[in-house]
């Protein structure tokens, strides 16, 4: 049975509520739940350990809720994506809705290859009055630099610095009663990502802006692939 | 939560904190007659790979007059920004402030919680202590292992549940209604004093003379003088949660657990779930292979655990298993078995269970010598080990696991010699068979003997904290071979484990003084902090030694003998005796009653399935 072969359903999901505070890999197990308890036909892998044939469009940090999210699964055989729908859709875990399910063609590429770029919404409290037009001098001034330097924690608690700058693709921004609201589009994919927290971090400390320790809300509002 | 996100954003393992988790229920609070929040103080992780909460969880929201929410001890940097922030401990249906329940119930798993359990009322806002607490709180109530000796937690709950909650539970929330408890709760008190299994600490006044306790007496004329545990009858029917919660987040036993009995009779003498959880009594395999299917289905778990304190002792077991098996297969789902005996029967079922997935594999022969196992009443031989260890290398384990206790009564330094050489022998089997010499191991796991309350070995002292610091170090060194992995359990964790079970009311104090030093999650390695015990100990003027230390004479009024398990103590004294001469007690199942007492007591017998039956009950030990 080449695994090849089966048919591959593309899910579109939303992650927010409690299920933002759900790390990746308790999202893919969250997910085995979800599949197992929807009880449809969904092919499992060969082997010692049989699990199910999922493939997620991007990981999410926990925290982020994330609105138009992918995720593929084989089945064993074709089954009316309305069906699937019905099914996945009343078992799903509190804060993660399906928005769409449709077949996606067998020979399409394992969506993590594919995923380029990721667009985020980001509201941060600001500690002073900012005006739009002294905002867009900030947002200005920030891409104009040639590098921007952020330390990631690598293995063994050791900090790498990286340059975020050239996966920094678009960033725009306003301002609503006194609350930053940041629209990023960033690298993603296996080839690196940037982060939307470690860009707002150094987005402020560029302009020295003072934020107040408030919520701090970051969405993942798309997803986009090659 | 106010600043929900921005707190969760800052800490580890936000989802503990969020629930929201599949087959949760959440109710209506103006619907209700009585809210109770019940409390595991430890993580979510262990909180929620504890069966009991499932079970409660199920049968007092099953009650159209009542529900119940989970609350669960914050981990330390959960708990710093409650408290600057000033975020009241909530629960995680509701996400409402624990003061706003009526009931309070705190699940007593292990001694090393306790300190966690003053810190979550200090978090909930509560006064700590039971005298200090009005008609504005909630009736702060615990059960669970540790109730049967509730003497030193007896200054912070208001009452105790003894024995199995199912029932009691359900009686105590019936008159709390009745009464309208919150607003008679000295009324509600003694009144649930009469229940069956209820203990209300304030009710009993304790005397003492030379520092030894003299009587522990009711106040009231109409208050038992003993308060006897509680069972249930027709366990093929109890309420079992078929809609268990399935957490978003990893914890720690990840699967469907299935309980498939409850007690256990071997009879070992350190063990008090093997006197606590007594009779032995099973499900029907109908029951189990309808309730797996359900359970299959309703959680989405591809795992299933097959739970008991000794699985393989189930009379029907490999029937239960194949069925299981079957109906499961389809659905990819595994079966596990937690606990298994050294023998080679229970090889065979792990054997036959795992045919794809290979976990590792425990035995506890518990002592090195043939001597010392006989007189805990382990019931096991060496050549018992050594066939199991031969069969499960035969089967393809290369990896396996052994439990060994130091410090148990009676132990001399060839006992702990025979952990190294049965150890070694272990792995020589394995070796011998073939196994390759880069993939055998043999992981030995060294814990200390700790006194518990309610078994033969409650008289004894434990061994000298040095002692046992002096065995663990020579362990170490003589398990020295790359294939053998020595584990052990830190010695002055298990002293103050000995110290809180067999305590008495005089320890509240010191318990108290622990938590306001900084005392959490003392059973976490990397918090257990033993300076800050013995600076509590020092400060309250408490010796722990006398606790831990002590030698009780038969005689002596023991802290919790006003808590009946419905074993006798004629039974556990000659049980004692007989372990001081090495003599072993065969299983009520082998033939023999040994004459415990208790179903005389209960006027019940073991409930076995597979026409099995048990020898003639002695009720005179």
């Amino acid at each position: 049975m080449g695994v090849e072969r089966l048919p591959r359903y593309r899910m579109l999901y939303s992650k927010d509520g409690p299920a933002r505070f759900i790390s990746h890999l308790d999202l893919v197990r969250t997910f085995e739940r979800v599949i197992r308890r929807a009880d449809i036909p969904a092919a499992f892998s060969m082997g010692f350990n049989p699990h199910l044939i999922f493939s997620f469009a991007a990981p999410l940090q926990v925290g982020i809720g994330g609105e138009s999210e992918y995720l593929d699964i084989l089945l064993k055989n074709e089954v009316p994506p309305e069906e699937l729908y019905a099914s996945i859709g009343s078992v799903l875990s509190e804060g993660i809705c399906l928005k769409g399910i449709w077949q996606a063609p067998d020979d399409s590429p394992a969506l993590m290859s594919v995923v380029e770029w990721a667009e985020y919404k980001v509201k941060v409290g600001l500690e002073e009055q900012l005006s739009a037009g002294a905002l867009e001098g900030y947002i200005d001034s920030f891409l104009k630099q040639p590098e921007i330097i952020v330390g990631r924690k690598a293995k063994k608690g050791r900090v790498k610095s990286i340059d975020i700058r050239p996966g920094i693709y678009d960033l725009g921004g306003f301002i609503k009663d006194n609350t930053l609201i940041l629209q990023m589009k960033l690298k993603t994919g296996s080839n690196g990502s940037v982060r939307p927290g470690e860009t707002l971090d150094a987005f402020l400390e560029h302009n020295s802006l003072a934020v107040r320790p408030v919520e701090i809300d970051i969405v993942r509002t798309g997803v986009f692939l090659r | 939560m106010p600043g929900a996100n921005y707190i969760l954003n800052r800490v580890q393992k936000p989802a503990r904190y969020v629930g929201g988790e599949w087959n949760i229920v959440r109710k209506n609070w103006e619907s209700v007659s009585v809210k109770v929040a019940f409390a595991f103080p430890d993580t979510y992780e262990v909180g929620m790979s504890y069966l009991g909460l499932q079970i409660l969880y199920y049968v007092v929201n099953s009650r159209r007059d009542a529900l119940m929410e989970r609350v669960f001890a914050p981990w330390i940097d959960m708990e710093k920004e409650m408290r600057e922030r000033r975020i009241p401990l909530f629960s995680l249906e509701s996400q409402k402030p624990v003061s706003d329940f009526d009931i309070l119930a705190f699940t007593l798993q292990y001694e090393m919680t306790f300190t966690n359990v003053i810190n979550m009322l200090d978090l909930a806002g509560l006064p700590l202590h039971a005298d200090q607490r009005t008609d504005k709180h909630p009736l702060v109530i615990a059960g669970g292992p540790c109730a049967f000796n509730p003497e030193p937690l007896s200054d912070f709950i208001d009452l105790f549940v003894i024995g199995e909650g199912e029932e009691v539970l359900s009686e105590l929330l019936d008159l709390w209604i009745d009464l309208e408890g919150k607003a008679n709760r000295e009324r509600f008190l003694v009144e649930a004093s009469r229940i069956p299994g209820i203990y209300v600490p304030s009710l009993y006044e304790v005397s003492y003379k030379d520092g030894k306790i003299q009587s522990t007496k009711p106040i009231l004329g109409e208050i038992p003088v003993a308060v006897t545990k509680r069972v249930v009858r027709n366990f093929d029917k109890v309420a079992f949660p078929d809609r268990p919660i399935v957490p978003t987040t990893e914890i720690i036993h990840d699967r469907i657990m299935l309980e498939i009995a409850r007690g256990c009779t071997r009879g070992c003498r350190f063990c008090q779930a093997g006197m606590i959880y007594r009779p032995v009594r099973e499900k029907s395999p109908v029951t189990l292979v309808s309730q797996a299917r359900k359970l299959v289905a309703n959680t989405g778990y591809g795992e299933i655990s097959l739970t008991s304190l000794s699985a393989s002792d189930y009379s029907c077991i490999t029937d239960v298993v194949r069925q299981l098996l079957d109906e499961l297969q389809g659905r990819k789902t595994s079966i596990s078995l937690p606990s298994l005996r050294v023998d080679a029967f229970s090889i065979e079922l792990a054997k036959e269970i795992q045919r794809t997935r290979r976990a590792g594999l425990t035995f506890a022969p518990e002592a090195g010598t043939q001597r010392l196992r006989d007189t805990i009443n382990k019931g096991v031989t060496e050549e018992d080990l050594l066939t199991a260890v031969s069969a499960a290398f035969d089967a393809g384990w290369s990896a396996l696991k052994l439990y060994f206790m130091i410090g148990l009564p009676t132990e001399k330094m060839e006992d702990i010699e025979g952990i190294t050489l049965l150890s070694r022998r272990v792995l020589e089997k394995g070796l011998s068979m073939g196994v390759s010499p880069g993939r055998a191991k043999v992981t030995v796991s060294v814990s200390s003997f700790v006194p518990k309350a309610h078994t033969p070995f409650q008289w004894e002292p434990q061994a000298a904290q040095d002692y046992l610091i002096d065995m663990q170090k020579t362990l170490k060194k003589s398990l020295k071979e790359k294939s053998l992995v020595f584990h052990w359990h830190d010695p002055r964790v298990s002293f103050i484990e000995a110290v809180v079970a067999r305590g008495d009311r005089r320890l509240g104090k010191a318990l108290e003084k622990a938590w306001s030093l900084g005392c959490r999650f003392d059973g976490w390695s990397e918090c257990f902090n033993n300076h800050l015990w013995q600076k509590a100990f020092e400060l309250t003027g408490i010796e722990p030694e006398s606790y831990a230390y002590k030698k009780y004479a038969y005689e002596d009024l023991l802290p919790w003998d006003h808590i009946h398990t419905g074993v006798s103590k004629k039974y556990l004294i000659r049980e004692h005796q007989r372990a001081m001469s090495a003599e072993v007690t065969p299983d009520c199942r082998a033939g023999n009653c040994p004459g415990c007492g208790l179903c005389a007591e209960f006027l019940t017998e073991p409930e076995l399935y597979g026409g099995r039956k048990i020898a003639e009950i002695q009720d005179v030990v």
